[in-house]
Parts: structure tokens; C-alpha cells; sequence
């Protein structure tokens, strides 16, 4: 693929952001790299609603029994951080951002197979905001975004309207699973084999499969959890001979394979900047793109790791004991070709390296006790304590939106053709993974010493290791804001980046920064294999 | 020049179409009276086969997967295979559960109306 | 009208395109059953638990309306299947009388199902917490209802969805514009109305013939 006839360095004269800019140009386009920037926007509100949140779960948590807030209210606000980081934040962040950004033009089309559908889920994500936004002005509902019943059906706080949020929402996630898979199996530009195809693009391509899978199932228990808390049907309800533990198979059928639509886009991103920071050819490529579709399909066999203590049966527990571990082996897979990628690599360290470094270390040591607790009888101790809240927001945060982080700084000049200022981006990303580090180490330790999670209140024994917590979380915000500063200062005052400035073979370079609303001056073709640096020996040794 | 990758032998005819409805209905008359006959936990499994060939013949013929790529039959037969993952785990939990745990073993359970 | 002109932009031709709805429509075709199949489950299980209050239930249920249901979704699959051919062979008129064929089927379809829940109602027959039926009254009778009412409702609305979409199709196929060329659209609610039928297909003996 030739690069365009473009200046090297200096900026486009028309590009994609200035191609038409009234408000109805934005609110009615069809243009996927626009649907992506409109994303972006969105996402970054969830992640400061939902940061604002656990922070103001945090400072209660400097001391024992109550703070500042009363228990409901506490309640309250971990069902809010809950709900909006997961189905507002985590999930849309990488793929409906990146995703819808990055695709089409990776793979040589003008845009996704739908465009209009495309569209139609930005919407589809702002009515599911608004009704969960609705339901937040009003109290909020107090269940954890977890939804167990026989409470969720039976509290009397405003639960109906984030349900409905939260189906709503599970449409727009449906509706971009389609679009991307169908874009990938249709559009790829001539002599784009699936062999040749970016990492990056194999993870969002897992990644929509499995929004296609699970969603559906979430929509029918959210439902079922309204008709019941609504009409009093009880199908979940002991009394009429429901199993509330049927509502757990069916909620975490759905919430399992969930974090792996958050991690697997992460995971991406990783293969990308990774091969761009060593500037290496991919170790074990074809490794690292069936694993993307082993985490994808197997992540759907161990959901009953969340019910170990809850009383299913005892062939579902050994079976999804097992399971669970089996899926690990996937990602320790793409860990070693990242390793591999990296080693002897021409690294230099910019602000996406320091990112990978921080993924690569929280992924490890968060996946490992993710492995730890997937052994039935460690979990009996650990279930319901902070030891589960740490591992999951060590993959969740820690790795999950550092992969996010590593894509917002490693695509920018390419979204906006500026440059950020790199010494304030290795300042906040220093900050950032230190101040991680301090929030949720504390909490491991507070979660094998037997602090239980959603508690208001604790013994005092406990309060040191929480105010160490609430401290690291300061340093984490202040990190996110420095970010946000110098980010937003980027995309006016930010030196042109030019075509290409971190020098990668990412196909998505060889188009200008930004690029032209059709994507490219002409449709390219693909004559080489993806991430690829170094010639094959048979070449080089030929030349 | 369009559909060239279209021939009319790989497309489903009105009369094969008119045989397989012939068919369906059949099935389906033959499902209502092998329930009469009352064999027990058979009827089901019989039902079930039959239901089982219908919606195949639905699928394959109607739905033209028959003469359609490998995409699309791989996309179906996966949501297929997931809808029985579902159900053989929530079964295999009732199943193997402890006793006590059942929905059947609760002592507040009397009759459908509840207290 | 040359077939080239309903090529949407970003697509390389019509083959490209017709594809790509196919697949778009059989991957949403699959989150339908993923809807579904959480229903599924739930009656998996509880019958299970409440095999005997199953059976006395279900054999409460009119078994010979549903079966004249199941053949009426049936002749509307054979319907719409007729429609798609009469589409290709760019017959507009057939093709808009066999879609409003098929809509009527769906709407017979509901009228009978109409019947049937007047009917429960009636009776008492109905689910969770309004259960009131006094000649079934051991445990999971309820429950039996409640999944009836939840899964054949669920189903309703999807054949009131499709009805919709047919309608909305024979009104454009009245215009003449689907031909040899443009017959997408055609098929691909001919589609969602055969998993309509397909979802019926498992409803009718889980519910009515235990």
C-alpha cells in the first residue's frame, strides 16, 4: 500500500473535521470517523461521571461508619459508579471510538456496511444515558449494578428507569457488533486476506461477536427483572417457586463475556503499539489472532465463577472451575507474543510505551488472581470482599483503560493531526499507574483481611489501608485531569503531527492525519501483511 | 449485468417451495396427534425431532441457507449451540444442586398463590 | 431504472452489498434467539423442578388452537417465500398480494392468540401474583403461566414487529419498486417473518403438548 501523495509533515487542507461544520453536519452524519469523535466525547463524560462517583465513595470510606453520606446513599452511589463505568463507559470506550474510527480505514473501505445504522446507535447510546440520568436525578436505584433479585425486584428505590437505560443501551452495543462484523467479512480491500489483517482489528472483530452473543441474553433478565418488579410475575421470586439463582446464570451468562468486550479491544490496541514502539514485526501474529477468537467463544463457558458461594449445583461449579482457567490460557498467549514483539525491539519510550508498560503489568498480576479465584475454595474466601473489587478493577482500570489511554495518546495525530505535549503525557501516565497502584494494592490486602465490598461501615482495624486507598485515588484523578488539560490544549495548539509520526506500518498511517472523509485519495490495495518492518529473509537476502 | 453469481438452479423454485409448505403442515398435523396418544416423556422427544426437522426445513430452504455461503450458516449455527450452552448449564445446576436449595424444598412454597 | 443506481456508496457492487445486509440480517436473526433463549432456560429449568404441575397445565391449554396457529405462520412463510420469488421476477403486483397475504396470517395468528388469553383470563389462568385458577393449585402452576404468558407475549410482539415490516414492504412493493435488480429489502423481512415462524415452531409442543 503507497503511502498518499500528501506532505510529509504539515497539515491537510481538507480533512474529515472541516468537510462541513454546521451542528446538523455532526448530528446527521454518516461518516464513521465522525460517529467516533461523537463517541468519544460520550465516553469521556461516563468516565468522569462514573470516576466522580467512586470518588465520592472513597472519601467515605476515610473512616469508619459514616463520613459524610448515610448508607442508602452510599448504596446509591456504588449502583451509579457501577452502571455508568460499565455499560456507559467500558464497554463503548475502545470499540465504538477506535473501532468505528479505525476499521474501515484499516481495511481499505469508505466506511462501515452501515453507516446509517451507525448512526442510529449514537443515538440509541444518548436515550439509554438519558433514562439512566433520569433515574440518577431521582435517587438512583440501590442494588449494585449487579441487580441480584429477589431485592432488585422488590426495593422501592427507582430501578425501572436504569433497567430501561440499560436496554436501550444494550441495542446501540447490538447494533455496532453487526456493523463491524459485517464490515469485516464484506468490505476488506482487494488482496486484505484475513491473514493480513491488523491485530487490532481481530480483537474488535472478537469483540463484536461476542456483543452479538450476550447482549440479547442481558436484555431478556433486565427485562424479566422489570415485568417482575413491575407486575409481579416471580419468576425469580422463592415464593412461587422461582430460583433467584437462575436470575444470577442469566445476568452473568451476559456480565461475564461482558469484561471480555472491554479487555479483548484493550488487548488490540496493545498488538498495535506494541509492534509500533519495538518497531519489530509481530511475534507470532497468527497466535495472537486466534487467541483474540479463543477469549471470545470460551469467555462464554465460565460464568458460573460468579456463583460459587451462591448454592448452584456442584457440576457447574467444578465445570466452571475449570473452564476458567482455561480461558486464561489465551491471554498468558498474547502476553508472550507482546513479550516477544518487545524483545530486541528499537523501543523508545513515549507516552503510549509507558502505557503498554503499566497494561502489561496490571493484566498479569490482575489476571493472575483472576486465576487465583477462579479455584472454588480460595474464592468461599474471598467472595464479596475487596479482594474480588481489586481484581477486576485491576483488569478493569488497570489494564482495560490503560489500553485506552495508550489509544487515545497513539491515534490522536491521527484523529485531529496534532501532537500532545509528550513530557506532560509521561508525567500523568507516571501518575496515573502509580496512583493505581496505591488505590488497589491496599484493597487486596483489605480483601484477604476480610473487608466485605459494598459495606458502608468497617472496624477500625481496617482504616489505614482504606485512607491509603482513597489517597492513591486522589493521585489518579489528578492524573486524568492533567490529561484532559493538555489533551484539549492539543487539539488547538498541538504542533501538526504530519501523515505518520511515530514511523508504524499500521495501515491506518498511510492516509493523512486527519483524514479526508472518503478515507483515502485513492482505494488502497494490499500487497503486504500487516505490522510488518522487517522484510521476510527470503526478500531481503534477494535484494 | 447483475447477479452473475446468482444462477436460477440456486434459487429456491415455487414448486419446491409449495412441496415443503405441503410438508410443514403435515408435520405439524402429525405433532398434535402424537401428543394424543399420550407416550410420556416420548411425546416431547418425538415432538422436539419433528420440531427440529420444520425448522430446518425453515431454515435450509425458506431462509435459503441451503444455497447460501458459509458465514451466514457459521453466524446461525452459533447462536444455535449458545442457546443450548444456556440451557444445559441452568439445567445441570438445578440437577446436581444440593437439595435444600432447590425452588421444591422451600418451606414458604404452598400452592402457586404464595402468603 | 438501471440496478447499478441502488448501490449504496461505499460498497464495491450490488453482490457487496446484498452480502453484507444478509449477514447483517442473519447476525441480528442470532441475537433474536439469544433473546429467546433466556426464556428457554427458564422453562428448562422449572420444568424440571414442577414436571407434574407442567403437565396438568399444559394439557389445560387449547392444543388444537395452537396447532391451527402453527399452520397459519406456516402458510405466511410459504407467503413471503412467494413474495422474494415474485420480487425477483419483478412482479410487483403478486409480490404485494402475497405480502399482504402474509400479513393477514400474522394477524389471524394474534387474533387466535387473543382468544386464547381471553380465555385464561377468564379462568384465572394467569401469572405470578394474579394466579388464580382453582383447578390447578400445587406448586409451580403459577410459574407454569407466567412463562406461558412470557414467552408466547414475547413472541407477539415480534409477530406484530414483523407484520409491521411486511405491511410497510407491500406498500413500497405497490410503487413497483422492487425488481430482478432491488430485491433486498424483500428478502430480508422474509427472513425475520421465518424465525418468527421458527420461534413458534419450538413454542408450540414446549408449551402445548408436554
Amino acid at each position: 500500500m503507497s503511502p498518499s501523495a500528501l506532505d510529509e509533515v504539515g497539515f491537510p487542507e481538507h480533512h474529515y473535521l472541516n468537510a462541513g461544520t454546521t451542528v446538523r453536519s455532526w448530528l446527521l452524519t454518516t461518516d464513521h470517523k465522525r460517529i467516533g469523535v461523537m463517541y468519544l466525547v460520550a465516553v469521556i463524560l461516563a468516565l468522569f461521571l462514573g470516576g466522580m462517583f467512586a470518588l465520592l465513595l472513597r472519601f467515605e470510606h476515610l473512616t469508619p461508619g459514616p463520613t459524610y453520606i448515610d448508607a442508602v446513599t452510599y448504596n446509591r452511589f456504588f449502583t451509579l459508579h457501577g452502571v455508568i463505568m460499565v455499560w456507559f463507559f467500558l464497554i463503548p470506550a475502545i470499540p465504538s471510538v477506535f473501532g468505528n474510527f479505525l476499521l474501515p480505514i484499516m481495511i481499505g473501505a469508505k466506511d462501515v456496511a452501515f453507516p446509517r445504522l451507525n448512526l442510529a446507535s449514537v443515538y440509541i447510546y444518548a436515550v439509554g444515558a438519558a433514562f439512566t440520568t433520569w433515574a440518577m436525578i431521582h435517587g438512583g436505584a440501590d442494588t449494585g449494578w449487579t441487580f441480584y433479585t429477589p431485592y432488585s425486584t422488590t426495593t422501592s428505590t427507582v430501578v425501572a428507569p436504569i433497567l430501561l437505560g440499560i436496554f436501550i443501551l444494550g441495542f446501540s452495543t447490538i447494533v455496532t457488533g453487526i456493523n463491524f462484523i459485517v464490515t469485516i467479512h464484506t468490505m476488506r480491500g482487494p488482496g486484505l486476506t484475513w491473514m493480513r489483517l491488523p491485530l487490532f482489528v481481530w480483537a474488535i472483530y472478537g469483540t463484536a461477536i461476542i456483543q452479538v452473543l450476550a447482549t440479547p441474553v442481558l436484555g431478556l433478565v433486565l427485562l424479566l427483572v422489570g415485568v417482575e418488579h413491575v407486575l409481579g410475575f416471580g419468576l425469580f421470586d422463592p415464593a412461587r417457586g422461582g430460583d433467584p439463582i437462575l436470575f444470577q446464570h442469566l445476568f452473568w451468562f451476559y456480565s461475564h463475556p461482558a469484561v471480555y468486550i472491554m479487555i479483548l479491544p484493550a488487548m488490540g490496541v496493545i498488538s498495535e503499539t506494541v509492534a509500533a514502539a519495538a518497531r519489530k514485526n509481530v511475534f507470532g501474529y497468527r497466535a495472537v489472532a486466534y487467541s483474540s477468537l479463543g477469549i471470545a467463544l470460551v469467555g462464554f463457558f465460565t460464568w458460573g465463577h460468579h456463583m460459587f458461594v451462591a448454592g448452584q449445583g456442584v457440576f457447574d461449579a467444578g465445570a466452571f472451575g475449570v473452564l476458567s482457567m482455561f480461558v486464561g490460557i489465551f491471554t498468558s498467549i498474547k502476553v508472550f507474543t507482546w513479550v516477544g514483539t518487545l524483545y530486541r525491539g528499537a523501543i523508545r519510550f513515549t507516552t503510549p510505551f509507558a502505557y503498554i508498560c503499566g497494561f502489561l503489568y496490571f493484566l498479569v498480576f490482575g489476571g493472575m488472581t483472576g486465576i487465583a479465584v477462579a479455584t472454588v475454595s480460595l474464592d468461599v474466601h474471598w467472595h464479596d470482599t475487596y479482594f474480588v473489587v481489586a481484581d477486576f478493577l485491576f483488569i478493569m482500570v488497570g489494564a482495560a483503560l490503560m489500553g485506552f489511554l495508550a489509544a487515545l495518546h497513539y491515534w490522536f495525530p491521527k484523529m485531529f493531526g496534532r501532537m500532545y505535549h509528550e513530557g506532560w503525557g509521561l508525567v500523568s501516565a507516571t501518575l496515573i499507574i502509580l496512583g493505581f497502584n496505591a488505590t488497589f494494592i491496599p484493597q487486596f490486602l483489605l480483601g484477604n483481611l476480610g473487608m466485605p465490598r459494598r459495606y458502608y461501615d468497617y472496624p477500625v482495624r481496617f482504616q489505614s489501608l482504606h485512607v491509603a486507598s482513597t489517597a492513591g485515588s486522589t493521585l489518579l484523578f489528578f492524573g486524568f485531569v492533567i490529561i484532559f488539560i493538555y489533551l484539549v490544549l492539543a487539539l488547538k495548539y498541538g504542533r501538526a503531527a504530519g501523515r505518520n509520526p511515530w514511523g508504524s506500518r499500521g495501515f491506518e498511517w498511510d492516509t493523512s492525519s486527519p483524514p479526508p472523509t472518503h478515507n483515502f485519495e485513492q482505494l488502497p490495495v494490499f500487497t503486504h501483511g500487516p505490522h510488518e518492518y522487517q522484510l521476510a529473509p527470503e526478500v531481503s537476502n534477494a535484494a | 449485468m447483475v447477479d452473475t453469481a446468482e444462477a436460477e438452479h440456486d434459487e429456491l423454485s415455487p414448486a419446491r417451495s409449495a412441496m415443503i409448505y405441503f410438508v410443514l403442515l403435515v408435520l405439524t398435523v402429525a405433532t398434535y396427534s402424537l401428543s394424543r396418544l399420550h407416550l410420556g416423556t416420548w411425546t416431547l422427544v418425538i415432538a422436539m425431532v419433528i420440531a427440529i426437522v420444520k425448522a430446518s426445513l425453515v431454515a435450509l430452504f425458506f431462509m435459503q441457507l441451503w444455497y447460501h455461503r458459509g458465514s451466514v450458516r457459521l453466524a446461525i449455527a452459533i447462536a444455535v449451540l449458545w442457546l443450548f450452552l444456556l440451557m444445559f448449564f441452568v439445567v445441570a445446576d438445578v440437577k446436581t444442586r444440593y437439595p435444600l436449595a432447590n425452588p421444591t424444598a422451600n418451606p414458604m412454597l404452598v400452592g402457586p398463590s404464595g402468603p | 431504472m438501471l440496478p447499478e443506481s441502488h448501490v449504496q456508496e461505499h460498497f464495491a457492487n450490488m453482490e457487496v452489498q446484498r452480502q453484507a445486509a444478509r449477514l447483517g440480517m442473519w447476525a441480528f436473526l442470532g441475537t433474536e434467539v439469544l433473546l429467546f433463549a433466556g426464556l428457554f432456560a427458564a422453562y428448562a429449568e422449572y420444568r424440571s423442578l414442577f414436571h407434574e404441575t407442567f403437565v396438568l397445565s399444559s394439557r389445560h391449554l387449547d392444543a388444537i388452537m395452537a396447532t391451527v396457529e402453527t399452520a397459519v405462520l406456516i402458510t405466511g412463510s410459504f407467503a413471503v417465500v412467494m413474495a422474494h420469488h415474485y420480487a425477483r421476477s419483478s412482479r410487483s403486483g403478486m409480490t404485494c398480494l402475497s405480502l399482504l397475504v402474509a400479513v393477514g396470517t400474522g394477524l389471524a395468528f394474534l387474533a387466535l392468540h387473543g382468544i386464547e388469553y381471553v380465555h385464561h383470563f377468564e379462568e384465572g389462568a394467569l401469572p405470578g401474583k394474579y394466579y388464580h385458577f382453582p383447578e390447578i393449585q400445587t406448586a409451580g402452576a403459577s410459574m407454569f403461566f407466567s412463562l406461558y404468558f412470557l414467552m408466547t407475549g414475547l413472541h407477539s410482539l415480534h409477530v406484530i414487529a414483523g407484520a409491521g415490516v411486511l405491511a410497510w414492504l407491500a406498500w413500497r412493493a405497490s410503487s413497483g419498486e422492487f425488481s430482478r435488480g432491488n430485491y433486498n429489502a424483500v428478502e430480508m423481512g422474509g427472513l425475520y417473518w421465518h424465525l418468527v415462524d421458527v420461534i413458534w415452531i419450538f413454542l408450540f409442543p414446549l408449551l402445548y403438548l408436554i
